[in-house]
């Protein structure tokens, strides 16, 4: 098919090309639907009709993206609700086992625990604010609560692990304390990942959707 | 309104069995006695969506006329979710009705 379909499906190709697997199979099932509609020799004027009647290609890819921005907001609250579950396990843990670290009275044994702990509470009210945000389907908003709690979870391990290296060091450090403090990490590293994953994929959302 | 339960109609649209997605466009124009005459394109984000919630499944598949195409079916849970969206339904154009269709009011 050859002409105006053509370009029609390169279209399509083009506002969703950093989506390959995406793009390749919503033009390969467009392609099929204007073959049903037009069979094999269509004139030009039955493809611009053709054409008309699908909606222009930046509505159903801004239509795709926009759901692939809520599947993804809602993977990263998953994530999020996991590395709060992991950073509080391994905050517990460095409080229990680990020796206080104010009892010399200088500052950095005050101020560690003080931002471990206060620094999870700045995550926790971001998760509340995203899951506010799910219940009010404010995509971009959850993306910056996302941002907050992924802040205040980067604050927290930060200050756990220089917890560990105050209280004990690492060689002296309880063998479960530092192996739930890199679960800690691992998860807020993946949180990271998929926070990213959400800004591009509002960002392209919001490109489409806007223009 | 219509968008509002586009998703709800794809999926009475495939219970008859699973359909490509012109076939979907067809099966909604037919049955609705040509009222919804949708934008086609409006319907592959949808199928794509129902999909990735788990109540529609997709293969490509390839029929004796040769041309590969990709056929979307229910699951069970689109299947359940069809039966309480139909229920919903059901109160909701029932009360409609009754509201909008009724005698004028006050008699």
């Amino acid at each position: 098919m050859a002409g105006v379909i053509d370009d029609y499906l390169a279209e399509i190709h083009a506002l969703l090309g950093h989506d390959r697997l995406l793009a390749n199979r919503l033009a390969e099932e467009l392609a099929d639907h204007f073959a049903d509609m037009l069979g094999e020799t269509p004139s030009e004027d039955e493809q611009l009709e053709a054409v008309a009647r699908m909606g222009p290609a930046r509505d159903i890819a801004a239509s795709l993206l926009a759901d692939r921005a809520d599947s993804t907001a809602e993977r990263t609250g998953a994530v999020l609700v996991t590395a709060l579950v992991a950073t509080f396990i391994a905050m517990r843990l460095r409080s229990l086992w680990l020796p206080p670290l104010d009892a010399d009275g200088a500052l950095a044994g005050a101020l560690v625990p003080f931002i471990d702990r206060w620094a999870f509470v700045v995550a926790i009210l971001a998760c509340v604010g995203w899951l506010i945000g799910r219940a009010r389907g404010r995509g971009a908003r959850r993306g910056r609560w996302a941002a907050v709690a992924l802040a205040g979870l980067f604050g927290s391990v930060a200050a756990g692990i220089l917890r560990i290296f105050l209280a004990a060091g690492w060689a002296q450090a309880p063998v479960l304390v530092v192996a739930a403090t890199v679960g800690e990490c691992l998860v807020v590293g993946l949180l990271m990942a998929q926070a990213l994953a959400l800004r591009r994929s509002l960002t392209r959302a919001a490109r489409l959707a806007g223009s | 309104m219509l968008k509002g339960h586009l998703d709800t109609i794809v999926l009475a649209a495939l219970e008859a069995g699973p359909a490509h997605g012109y076939a979907v466009i067809e099966t909604i124009r037919a049955r609705s006695g040509e009222t919804f005459d949708l934008p086609e394109g409006t319907i592959y984000p949808a199928l794509h969506r129902l999909e990735a919630a788990g109540l529609l499944a997709s293969e490509w598949v390839v029929p004796p006329s040769g041309r590969k195409r990709r056929v979307y079916a229910l699951t069970p849970a689109g299947l359940d979710a069809l039966k309480t969206r139909r229920s919903l339904w059901d109160r909701f154009a029932a009360g409609v009705s009754a509201v909008v269709g009724g005698r004028p009011w006050p008699a």
